[in-house]
């Protein structure tokens, strides 16, 4: 029954969204720690098409990607990654990534900035440069800080520019997560980007998420 | 396909990760005015509090404690109780310059000798005191005299990189207490 309401809101969507894809992403983060400043973290994520102009289901694509953050100060990173995407119809596109990020903690609230670069290179085409800009908080359910085996929720805001197309992306995703242990959480909601937002022609995409942060 | 054979080995692994991780138990979570003991909730009427009291408890190996969590004249007050709602201690937030300047020179005598480099984030006058020393303090009343301490949360640099530390320092400036505090992961907000 669930899965019917969500097909026939995918579809009321898209009647409203000319360019409207939606899917499933889900996700793998494993960080481990390499010394008292560095962190090494990798991920794999998947892309499922649940609908892109009618009902679908189909594999589209899959991300790998291995980051080192290293900490510049108590509430400071700079991580530099790269990143290998596999497209279903074979295109590879490598991805090298530069981002900042601060977390700060208040009273019952983190929250966290996170400014970077992006390179894109893939063979067949021209090569892509992006920048973006995402503040992201963290809220409790129960009590002032999440404590193991508590749900805590969390909002995510973006901004990208595509340096190429001169135009922007704003994303918008929510979030219900659950602290199974210090090192190890869980995260399910939705991802809704909204793209060429300048060009008159928006692209919809709304990508259901689930992510699994885990550090060894 | 693929998707089936992804979610059954994460599902796999979750289950293996739960079983296996230990942690220390440590807990914090809201509860209702219900539940607090009533001593603890007849010394908070009498606290008169303007704003909302939003009680806690604490649990972790050291055991059980309520926590009252309110603002009275524009300052954060943090009560904390034991089973019975006996006070254990009253917190208060301030800013450093609330503090006499014979006791800042005190302390920042004591952080320097601590640390090579170290900025104040928050610092908190501490009371361990009767239950009328507790209200009269609570409500303003600067005759009544009792010992104070204060617990700082510093950020500050031993070494070589800056960490942050939660200190309890008594007025001659010698540090009581020192624990270092581990930052929460933050991988889902970097990530």
């Amino acid at each position: 029954m669930g899965c019917v309401r969500w097909i026939f809101f995918l579809v009321s969507f898209a009647a409203f969204a000319q360019d409207f894809n939606a899917g499933w992403l889900p996700k793998v983060n494993v960080s481990t720690e390499l010394s008292e400043t560095i962190k090494w973290v990798n991920s794999l994520e998947a892309r499922e098409l649940v609908y892109m102009d009618d009902v679908i289901f189909r594999h589209n694509l899959v991300d790998i990607a291995t980051i080192f953050s290293v900490r510049t100060s108590v509430d400071q990173s700079l991580n530099l990654g790269y990143l290998i995407r596999f497209r279903e119809n074979g295109d590879v596109v490598h991805r090298f990534l530069q981002h900042y990020n601060l977390v700060s903690n208040y009273n019952a609230l983190r929250l966290g900035h996170r400014i970077g670069f992006e390179q894109f290179f893939q063979n067949a085409t021209n090569s892509a440069f992006r920048t973006r800009y995402r503040i992201t908080f963290e809220k409790a359910l129960n009590g002032a800080k999440v404590d193991n085996k508590e749900f805590y929720l969390k909002m995510g805001h973006e901004y990208l520019w595509n340096f190429n197309e001169d135009d922007l992306e704003i994303r918008f995703a929510p979030f219900l997560g659950y602290q199974l242990t210090k090192k190890n959480k869980l995260e399910f909601g939705v991802d809704y980007r909204l793209g060429n937002f300048l060009n008159n022609t928006s692209e919809h995409r709304l990508w259901f998420r689930t992510t699994w942060y885990l550090s060894i | 396909m693929f998707s089936k054979k992804w979610l059954f080995i994460v599902f796999i692994l979750i289950g293996v990760f739960t079983a296996v991780s230990q942690e220390k138990f440590e807990r914090e979570y809201r509860v209702d005015t219900d539940e607090v003991p009533l001593k603890a909730k007849t010394f908070i009427e009498k606290c008169r509090f303007s704003k909302q009291v939003k009680w806690y408890v604490e649990e972790s190996q050291d055991g059980k404690t309520y926590e009252a969590k309110s603002v009275k004249k524009g300052y954060k007050f943090s009560i904390e109780f034991d089973l019975q709602g006996t006070v254990l201690d009253v917190e208060k937030t301030v800013k450093l310059t609330e503090i006499s300047s014979a006791k800042i020179k005190k302390i920042e005598s004591a952080l320097t000798e601590r640390f090579r480099k170290y900025k104040i984030k928050k610092i908190q006058v501490q009371w361990k005191t009767d239950t009328n020393s507790y209200i009269a303090l609570i409500n303003g009343d600067v005759k009544v005299s009792t010992n104070e301490l204060y617990e700082l949360v510093v950020k500050g640099k031993v070494v070589s990189h800056f960490k942050m530390y939660e200190l309890l320092i008594n007025p001659e400036g010698t540090i009581l207490k020192e624990l270092e505090i581990v930052p929460a992961n933050s991988d889902n907000l970097q990530f």
